[in-house]
């Protein structure tokens, strides 16, 4: 399963509960739109952090790695990758 | 959003404070930000070992939220250090979801600013939703309760009226004397048990302030609990001053040999249109310091002098479990709670096995937020 199906399933069942089932978009702001909020984040955190041991830094805690499902995509391939392709992880996700 | 930048608030962010206040109001959010003491019962004398301060979160020149901790020597695992306790986080997240990192950013903040830091408060309470979900120790701070007179305890107990037959009931029960003669009927049951408040010699004493009698109490126990906050004289005279008129303090000592055994601090108030508990005249057990092994006659001896006092009901909260095996050998009966303790993650790295630990945590309604919704 992809890190983007995997996140999608968790913010349609975890955080939108079942009666939101459903399909989210890869570049859909979840943020702005109020989709996920600040107690969703923390779970997301937390989520990332379980299922691929992607620890969440404070200063990795901004809109620009979590505002699209894409964006998280990159974020967590990037993080795996290691520190300096996190970046461009997120800039590529944003540029597409 | 932009970037976020965190410091201690001051008297020249009050424009932006009442900024932030006006937005949250506009969106009809009663959460505000303020620049006063964030600790109204704490008395911030000269010499005052407890630091109170306000966290500010800013974007830019604008404040998007906040949280105010205090800061006091606690005792972990027997070794002084500082800790602090959080309260009062404030998002403007809540009207506003592209503000929705402000929250889990200062809960980070937070835990960076004060490595070894806890609340307390309800689990249901948005701040205590994220702390558990990132990652905090949580556990209940055990609820006990003594009704000491049916009528009122009927007749003002929301939890029990809630719904309209069951208010009927209680109604019934407080006007024909069956709730009285309920209550009677319990007390027996309770004494046939064993558990009823014995305070034959004991001494207890209603004292002004504290002296330094107290610091000869808190030498003598702290090392019996794995996690205690300052009780020492200097810390008393700051969290129960004197000039509080709501709170009694209580010294207790036995009869014969006039050892002393230690303190409380309690209210008897008759609290007005209270949530909780309506009209009635609300005994509560702030806090209380004896060695464990005194906890049974002093948990008595508090309850009696509340019933003096006039108190139609006693409620406590307290995390240890000798002192909760205290209050019901005393007749005193557990109930739900929703107060809880949450540990972040540094502080909970101190204790293994954190479970088996906590039951000698020492946490009472004098931590955290202090005596409040009292009185």
């Amino acid at each position: 399963v992809s890190i983007e199906a995997d996140v999608e399933r968790f913010i349609l069942e975890e955080l939108l509960l079942a009666n939101r089932r459903g399909k989210i978009d890869p570049d859909q702001p979840l943020i702005a739109s109020g989709m996920v909020d600040s107690l969703g984040l923390i779970r997301l955190i937390g989520f990332l952090d379980e299922q691929y041991g992607v620890k969440v830094e404070d200063g990795e805690l901004v809109a620009d790695n979590f505002q699209t499902i894409a964006l998280i995509k990159a974020f967590v391939e990037g993080k795996r990758q290691g520190p300096r392709d996190c970046q461009a992880g997120a800039k590529a996700a944003a540029g597409r | 959003m932009n970037g976020l930048d965190f410091r201690l608030g001051c008297a020249r962010d009050a424009a932006k404070v009442e900024a932030f206040n006006r937005r949250m109001s506009a969106a009809g959010n009663p959460h505000r930000v303020s620049l006063e003491k964030p600790f109204t019962t704490i008395a911030q004398n000269e010499g005052s070992p407890i630091v109170q301060e306000r966290v500010f979160c800013f974007e830019g020149d604008e404040l998007r939220g906040g949280a105010s901790a205090r800061r006091m020597t606690f005792l972990v695992n027997g070794r002084p250090e500082e800790v602090a306790a959080w309260m009062e986080p404030v998002s403007e997240g809540i009207i506003n979801p592209a503000f929705a990192m402000v929250a889990p950013r200062i809960e980070r903040e937070m835990r960076r600013r004060y490595p070894l830091i806890f609340a307390t408060g309800a689990l249901d309470s948005g701040a205590g939703e994220m702390m558990y979900r990132a990652g905090w120790y949580t556990r209940p701070i055990p609820f006990h309760f003594a009704v000491l007179r049916a009528h009122p305890f009927l007749r003002n107990i929301a939890h029990l009226r809630r719904r309209r037959g069951l208010k009927l009931l209680t109604d019934l029960a407080a006007a024909s004397g069956l709730g009285a003669v309920g209550l009677a009927l319990l007390g027996m049951v309770q004494r046939a048990r064993g558990r009823y408040p014995r305070t034959d010699g004991l001494i207890v004493e209603r004292v002004e302030g504290w002296g330094e009698w107290v610091d000869e109490v808190w030498e003598r126990v702290r090392g019996q609990y794995a996690l205690i906050g300052d009780r020492s004289s200097k810390a008393l005279v700051s969290l129960y001053p004197a000039e509080n008129e709501h709170l009694i303090r209580l010294r207790f000592s036995t009869a014969d040999t006039k050892r002393l055994l230690g303190w409380a601090v309690v209210t008897a108030s008759r609290v007005k249109d209270h949530k909780q508990f309506g009209n009635m005249v609300l005994g509560a057990i702030v806090d209380l310091l004896v060695a464990p092994e005194d906890a049974c006659a002093v948990a008595g001896g508090t309850v009696a002098a509340l019933r003096d006092a006039n108190a139609d009901l006693v409620v406590v909260n307290h995390s240890d479990r000798r002192w909760n095996e205290a209050f019901e050998r005393v007749g005193m009966l557990p109930a739900r709670t929703n107060h809880y303790l949450f540990l972040a993650p540094e502080l909970k790295k101190r204790f293994s096995p954190i479970d088996e630990c906590s039951e000698r945590f020492f946490f009472t309604r004098g931590d955290g937020h202090g005596p409040i919704h009292l009185w």
